[in-house]
Parts: C-alpha cells; sequence; structure tokens
C-alpha cells in the first residue's frame, strides 16, 4: 500500500504528465512508489493499444483540391466536406487522449502542438494537421534538433507561416522570425519572458533583466533567404525541395557565416545558449509552473537539455526535480480546457465525442486550432466569466454522463470524500467542503459543483 | 457590498438612468485641454460633455495602418508597394494627401460626419517586429513588462463594481486584467445560467474567497462570484439580439461556430459589436468594452484578405454607431503594429512601423499626430511620431475621465482627442 503522500505525489504526476487518471489507475501506479511511477510514464517508447485502437480519420484532399477548379456547387460540397475532416480529425485526437494508455505521450504531442502553433484555420486541410501531429508524435520524445528540421519542412507549417510562398527572389519573413522568437530562441529583448504577458504567465521574465534579444532584424532577414526553396506541390502531402527557388547565397547568421539552408539554421540556432533555456521554460511552464527563460530551476535543466536536446532526458529531469512537487508547483497551473475535459472524461470514464468540441470552442481551445503561432494561453486568461459558464455547462454535460456507481453506493456522509478521490483532489478547502456536503444526496449536483471548485480546476 | 449591489441590479434596469450613469447631460465641461499644435484645425462638432463610453477594438496579427489610411499619391508608397499600392480612383480621400480604403466607405461617411479621427505615426520606442512584445505593450499600456492591462489598473483604482468593463468572447485579454479587479467576460450568444436555484445557491458558496487560498485559487472563485453578478443583468440583454451568424454573414465576416470549428480571427466583429450596443443601449454602468478581429498577419497574397477583413471592420463599425445613436460613445480601433512599406515577393508585406489609430463616435473628428515620413525610413518601416500613451491618455480623460497618470507610466502629455 502506497502512504497517502505518495499517492497525493503519484496523482499530481498523472496530472501534469498526462491528463489526470481514475482513482484506480492512480493506486495502481501509486504501490510501486514514485520514482517508478515516472519511469513508466516516461517509457515513451511503448505502443499505446488503447490510443491506437481508435480509429483514424480518413482524408480525400485531392478531391478538396479538385473542387477549387470546378463550379461553385463543387465547391461548396467539398468545403463541407474539409469542414468535416477537420472536425473529425479534432475529434479523434481528443479520443486518443482520453483512453491513452501512455497519456504522457499524447500531452507531450498536445505540447509540442502548442509550441510549434498551427492552426487547421488557414491550413484547411486535415490531413496535412493529421500528418503534422504524427510528426510531433513520432519525433516528439527525441532529439529537439530532429523535431525543428522535420518542422521547417512540414507542408502544414509551410502553409501557416507562408514558407511555399518565400523564394530567393522574393523572401518573406514570417517563418523566419517565429522560429527565432517562438520555436527556438525568445524574444529577449526588453526584459520579455518566453510566456507572453497577453497569454497569461511570467512574471518571472523580469528576473532576465536586459539581457537583449538572441537575434537581430538581419539574422531573419538572413535566415528567411536561408529557408527559402521548400515548396508544397499542389495536392502533394510531403514538401519538396526546390533548388531554382532556394538562395545559396552567403549569408551570415547568428555571428557566422556560410552559404546556409534550412537545417543549418536550425543547427546554428539550436547552438545558441539561448535555445535550451527557451523550449526548457515552454515546458517547464506547462508541465509544473510559470517560469521564464531565466528561473533557476529551467537554467539548472536548460544545461542538461542543451548537451544533445535529448527530450525524454528532460521530461525525466523535470519530473524528478525536487521543486515539482513542492507545495506551490501543486497549485501553479490552471487546466486548460483540453486538459479538464480529458482528466474529466478520464477520472469518470465519460467517452468523448464531437459534441464536445463546442464546449472547446466555446472556452477558446480545440486541438488543431490554436489562437495563432505562440499557440494557448495559460492561467488567468481560462478564469473569465464566459468561461465560469461554460466550463459549468460541460460539468453538467460531463456529470450527466458519469459512471458514478461507486459514489452512489455510499452513504452521503461518504460521497464527498470519494468524489475528491475519484477526480484526484487531495482535500476540499473548507468552503469547498461545506458547499459539497450540502448537495451530498444529489450525486449529480455533487459532482458538478466539485467539476468547478478551484481544488479541481488546478492542477 | 456584492449582496447590495445585485439587489440593486435585480431590481430593474429602470432606476439606471442615461443621464445619471453615463453623463449625458449637455452641462458638463467642454474637455480641458488645449488641442495638439498638429491636430486638426477642423473644429470638433460639438465639445465633450463629460465621462462617456470607451470601445475598444484590437486587431490583431498587424493591421497595414498604409493601406488603410492610404498617402494615395505619395510616389514613394506606390513604388514600394507595386502592385498592392490602393487605387487611388477607388480610395475615398479625406484630404492632406490621405484616403481610405476602398472598403472603408461606412468610415468615410462618419468623416464626412465628423465622427471620425485618425492618429498618425501612433508606437512607442521598443516597437519591434514581434507580434507578441508588441502586442502585450498595447495591452499593458507600458513597455516593461506589467501583468497588468492598462484598462485593469483602471479597473483597480476606480472600479466598483463588476461590471464597470466587459469584454466580448471567451478569454480575458491582458488590457482588462487588473491586480485585483478585472472585466467581466461575455460571450457572443446566449449567456444564462443553467440549472435551477439551488445551483445557484452553491455557486454562491464556492464563489467566496478564502483569505488562505492560494492566488489562482482565489481568481477561480472570483470567477465564479462574477458570473453571478452579471449573468442576471447582462443575459438577457446579450441572449434577446438578432442572429450574430446573419450578421456576420452580412458584413462578410464569419459566424459564432455552431458546430465546434472555431473561425478564423475568433467571433464575427458584427456580433461581437451588436451585443456591445445592446448593453450601451440598456444602460449598464459599463464604462469601457473590448472586443477583437483577428486575422491582419498578411504575409503573402494581401489584398483580397486585407479587403475583407477592412469591410468587415466598416460594416461593423458603422452599425455600431448606428445602433447606440447619440449616445457619447468613442470607439478607438488599434492594431500590434503595421507593416514593412516595401512589398515582400508574396504578394504580402512583412511585419513592420506605422500604427494608425482611428477613432470613431464621439471624436474630436480629423487628423491628430504628424504622418511619418517615407522618405525618411527606420530600417524600412515607418517611423512614430506619436507615443501610443498619449493616446491611451486622450482616451482616460476625454473618456473616462481619469488622470492618465493615475494609469500609465511615463505617458508624455495626453492628445485632445475628445
Amino acid at each position: 500500500m502506497s502512504s497517502l503522500a505518495t499517492r497525493s505525489d503519484v496523482a499530481h504526476l498523472l496530472r501534469r504528465a498526462g491528463f489526470g487518471a481514475h482513482a484506480d489507475d492512480v493506486d495502481e501506479l501509486a504501490a510501486g512508489g514514485y520514482e517508478a511511477a515516472v519511469e513508466v510514464l516516461c517509457d515513451l517508447a511503448a505502443p499505446d493499444a488503447a490510443a491506437d485502437a481508435i480509429v483514424a480519420p480518413t482524408f480525400d484532399s485531392d478531391s478538396y483540391l479538385d473542387a477549387q477548379l470546378g463550379d461553385e456547387d463543387a465547391r461548396r460540397a467539398a468545403r463541407q466536406r474539409a469542414r468535416q475532416e477537420r472536425l473529425t480529425t479534432a475529434t479523434w485526437w481528443l479520443q486518443r487522449m482520453a483512453v491513452a494508455e501512455r497519456p504522457l505521450r499524447e500531452k507531450l504531442t498536445l505540447l509540442w502542438h502548442d509550441h510549434f502553433a498551427t492552426s487547421l484555420q488557414k491550413v484547411k486541410l486535415a490531413e496535412l494537421m493529421h500528418l503534422q501531429r504524427q510528426t510531433l508524435y513520432d519525433l516528439g520524445p527525441g532529439s529537439f534538433v530532429e523535431l525543428a528540421k522535420a518542422i521547417v519542412r512540414d507542408p502544414a507549417m509551410l502553409i501557416w507561416l507562408d514558407g511555399r510562398e518565400s523564394t530567393a527572389a522574393a523572401p518573406n519573413e514570417n517563418f523566419a522570425r517565429e522560429f527565432f522568437e517562438l520555436f527556438t530562441l525568445g524574444h529577449g529583448g526588453g526584459g520579455h519572458g518566453d510566456d507572453h504577458k497577453d497569454h497569461g504567465t511570467g512574471e518571472l521574465a523580469k528576473e532576465h533583466g536586459t539581457g537583449g534579444q538572441p537575434y537581430t532584424e538581419e539574422d531573419v532577414a538572413e535566415a528567411a533567404r536561408a529557408f527559402t526553396g521548400w515548396r508544397l506541390r499542389r495536392g502533394r502531402k510531403v514538401a519538396s525541395f526546390d533548388e531554382r527557388r532556394h538562395d545559396a547565397g552567403a549569408k551570415s547568421i547568428l555571428g557566422k557565416q556560410g552559404s546556409f539552408g534550412a537545417d543549418d539554421v536550425v543547427d546554428l540556432a539550436t547552438n545558441h545558449p539561448a535555445c535550451a533555456p527557451h523550449v526548457v521554460s515552454r515546458l517547464w511552464s506547462r508541465l509544473a509552473r510559470p517560469g521564464g527563460p531565466a528561473d533557476p530551476v529551467v537554467i539548472e535543466l536548460a544545461e542538461s537539455f542543451a548537451d544533445g536536446y535529448d527530450v525524454s532526458a528532460l521530461l525525466r529531469g523535470i519530473f524528478t526535480h525536487p521543486e515539482f512537487l513542492a507545495a506551490e508547483t501543486r497549485v501553479a497551473l490552471v487546466k486548460t480546457p483540453i486538459e479538464y475535459l480529458v482528466g474529466t472524461s478520464r477520472a469518470l470514464r465519460v467517452p468523448l465525442d464531437a459534441t464536445y468540441l463546442r464546449p472547446l470552442a466555446a472556452l477558446g481551445q480545440v486541438p488543431l486550432f490554436p489562437p495563432d503561432v505562440a499557440g494557448w494561453p495559460a492561467n488567468e486568461a481560462w478564469l473569465s466569466t464566459s468561461a465560469s459558464l461554460t466550463r459549468l455547462e460541460l460539468a453538467r454535460k460531463l456529470a450527466a454522463a458519469a459512471d458514478l456507481t461507486t459514489v452512489i453506493a455510499l452513504p452521503p456522509s461518504r460521497r464527498v470524500g470519494a468524489v475528491a478521490r475519484l477526480l484526484g483532489v487531495d482535500a476540499w478547502g473548507d468552503l469547498t467542503q461545506d458547499a459539497l456536503d450540502d448537495v451530498a444526496d444529489d450525486e449529480r449536483l455533487l459532482v458538478t459543483l466539485a467539476l468547478v471548485t478551484p481544488e479541481y480546476l488546478l492542477g | 457590498m456584492a449582496t447590495d449591489r445585485r439587489t440593486f441590479l435585480l431590481s430593474g434596469l429602470a432606476g439606471l438612468g442615461a443621464t445619471a450613469l453615463l453623463g449625458s447631460s449637455t452641462t458638463g465641461v467642454a474637455a480641458a485641454s488645449a488641442p495638439a499644435p498638429w491636430a486638426s484645425l477642423r473644429p470638433a462638432r460639438a465639445p465633450s460633455s463629460g465621462p462617456g463610453t470607451l470601445v475598444l477594438i484590437t486587431l490583431r496579427g498587424g493591421n497595414d495602418a498604409l493601406n488603410t489610411v492610404v498617402p494615395v499619391d505619395d510616389a514613394i508608397y506606390r513604388e514600394a508597394r507595386g502592385a498592392l499600392a490602393v487605387d487611388p480612383d477607388a480610395a475615398l480621400a479625406l484630404g492632406d494627401g490621405f484616403a481610405l480604403h476602398p472598403a472603408l466607405r461606412g468610415c468615410k461617411a462618419l468623416w464626412d460626419d465628423e465622427r471620425l479621427a485618425v492618429v498618425h505615426g501612433v508606437g512607442f520606442a521598443s516597437l519591434d517586429r514581434s507580434h507578441f512584445h508588441c502586442m502585450d505593450v498595447w495591452q499593458s499600456g507600458d513597455e516593461n513588462d506589467l501583468d497588468t492591462g492598462w484598462l485593469g489598473r483602471w479597473l483597480d483604482r476606480e472600479g466598483t463594481d463588476v461590471l464597470d468593463a466587459i469584454a466580448i468572447g471567451q478569454r480575458l485579454p491582458l488590457a482588462f486584467r487588473g491586480a485585483e479587479r478585472s472585466a467581466a467576460v461575455v460571450p457572443v450568444g446566449p449567456f444564462e445560467l443553467p440549472g435551477d436555484a439551488t445551483l445557484r445557491r452553491h455557486l454562491t458558496t464556492l464563489g467566496r474567497v478564502d483569505r488562505g487560498r492560494a492566488p489562482l485559487a482565489a481568481a477561480v472563485a472570483r470567477s465564479t462570484a462574477d458570473l453571478l453578478d452579471v449573468i442576471d443583468t447582462v443575459g438577457p440583454l446579450a441572449s434577446a439580439g438578432r442572429s450574430t451568424a446573419a450578421l456576420d454573414a452580412n458584413n462578410g465576416g464569419a459566424a459564432a461556430a455552431p458546430e465546434g470549428e472555431p473561425q478564423r480571427g475568433g467571433y464575427g466583429l458584427a456580433g461581437q459589436l451588436d451585443t456591445v450596443a445592446r448593453l450601451i443601449n440598456a444602460d449598464l454602468p459599463t464604462r469601457a468594452y473590448g472586443v477583437e478581429l483577428g486575422g491582419f498577419d498578411t504575409h503573402a497574397n494581401q489584398a483580397a484578405v486585407h479587403e475583407a477583413l477592412l469591410t468587415q471592420l466598416d460594416g461593423a463599425l458603422s452599425g455600431f454607431l448606428e445602433q447606440v445613436g447619440e449616445r457619447p460613445v468613442t470607439v478607438a480601433v488599434y492594431s500590434e503594429f503595421g507593416r514593412r512599406v516595401r512589398a515582400n515577393g508574396s504578394a504580402g508585406t512583412d511585419h513592420g512601423g506605422g500604427g494608425t489609430v482611428l477613432l470613431a463616435g464621439a471624436v474630436r473628428p480629423g487628423f491628430h499626430g504628424e504622418p511619418p515620413p517615407l522618405d525618411d525610413l527606420a530600417d524600412g518601416d515607418l517611423r512614430t511620431t506619436v507615443d501610443f500613451r498619449a493616446v491611451f491618455g486622450g482616451l482616460l480623460e476625454g473618456v473616462l475621465d481619469v488622470d492618465t497618470a493615475d494609469v500609465l507610466e511615463d505617458a508624455p502629455r495626453p492628445l485632445s482627442l475628445v
């Protein structure tokens, strides 16, 4: 039997390294102790039979592209089909997250999607985002350098940041700028950290001082030249390199000179001292607590990460860091809408379907539709009156569909504690306890209210 | 106390007269500060009469200011923009060598009616080409990485009621986030509490803020309490409107997504502004509203995209001002930055300087600020001639009737805009 403290640690780990879990699964994992639980979760090479059993969507991108040449009726029908493919793909991913036996693999894929944020609003073809997600899934646990090299030639990214339009004769800077600012080095200058204010976190960034921006406007313009030449030919699912459109001339990027191409820019950026702290800051801020590139824990983790950019090793480093288990870390993150939905689905055994996309859209977080290239916001941004109402409606929907057999079997006096255990909450605060005690005889209302408590929404 | 206030609100809106809360009396004092030396000589239609209502429209992505208020006959502009240059015959002339983009017909009518102002060259010292840094600066009203917004600090200082400010949408924007108080966020479309009185009673308990709670836990509780405080007042008004889908379709914009697929730029601007108009017309005590339109990051194939966005902005803005009629409402439209003067090779424009703020409704009409010279660029960008804090200061003093220095650090003298 695991101690209460170990169970609490493992429940925290399962929330952050995954999406939360059913109480029985927490017990099972906690029985072996915390370190063993980290090893189980971080075993990212193991297959995930449950997630893979969700039937993958099928696509008919060719007929969508063909219809663009047809009449208005054909185009309308094609748009409708493309829209359906987008919704099906987003639902499919949610379902994978909800049933995954290897939740960290899905969580990591979602975090990389947030980091290399690309949206179907512009990409349109679900098949291309499905392929990008697969790239993030396949390469995500390995080397960040290899992942970044896949992203610079990713078809959806070439559409999203206009890389396919960028040629030697006329490079455009969209991808190059976000590659430095968001994907690798961070903005740096002006005391700004890596989690943008408008996205809700990041007071620690101030300590970064006036270190200055790690790259210059010249670097952006020169990198834009280096990234030219990647095309996405009509109907293709893989980018091709067109030498005639590539600028093979001499360039000066991040202090080095050469006739650099796309992969060279990835190497130059990942060899820059700002890269590891920036990337670690993104993951630490999403998995543990908000922390900019100058946060001492981030610096410490980045020192190891910079040597080889092994993402799996970084994840182990995060989950075994003493600060990961610190009391303030446990209440430092508001569940994002996807985490909230998927976590509740797992805890209450509620199967997910396409009807859950609507509340997610109302909350502002649908998979494959980040608001912009900086990804989703964090924390306070999710705590609006509008979001409170949508969450309440979502909580009612989930509570109505929940498997509450174990709660109903108990006398009302023991139900409030049982719901805490079910939802992975260590303890209710006094005010919450009072509110929940009052409704213990109505199990659906009890669970609805429990799902909108501060105790559940944090962590 | 919250309960007193709620009782007050539940007692109905009849008691909340427009004159009492919006100060629409004609006996107010005219704006005291002298017009800036470069302000238009065109006289204001009527002097400002005390506090009004501010509606902030954020254009996300970096609106091409140069193709919004266009130096239409300028040879440097025409050469640098090439095929993207606005057709001078189609542009809507304002005078002084400037014309509005042809899509802005409603704005031209406002200009002719002396209800539109243009502030040239708005920016700040640290304006770079980062969406995220620049948007943070605009929203926080500060270049030093504050995690409160400029209107949030106004709420912290002057706020008495959760309805003081309302942002339309889903998430709470930084501009409206204070350390202690934040704006209510109201969605487009239905806004009604599900369940019965029992649910409400228990939510009231959950919304109480326990001193011992961690700051984020307190924020969760506060969002529940705020919801209960606003929903009875705002809910019936927000739900009673016309179909926002139809509104936005008419304006060339995207409608709210019924089946769960988010739309480009979020919800349509016309639907958002329709909600704002209905709240204003119901005489809520709200003094500041926020709405957003995204999609302005036009690196490629800009002409059609930009025209569609400006059409949407123009239709939504005109319809909104018609709805609120003679009420003292000031609309301010801004974006995080402008675009590079020279077009790129993808029939688009890359990030650049050159912010233009549009003001509509109760404003001192005409041009404000100095147009940045096209023959003296900074690394290919238009220079900043007006510090954005002078614009925000003008809105704080002219619309919200508070001292700029209470909210903005190191602000230059406010422009006289209202």
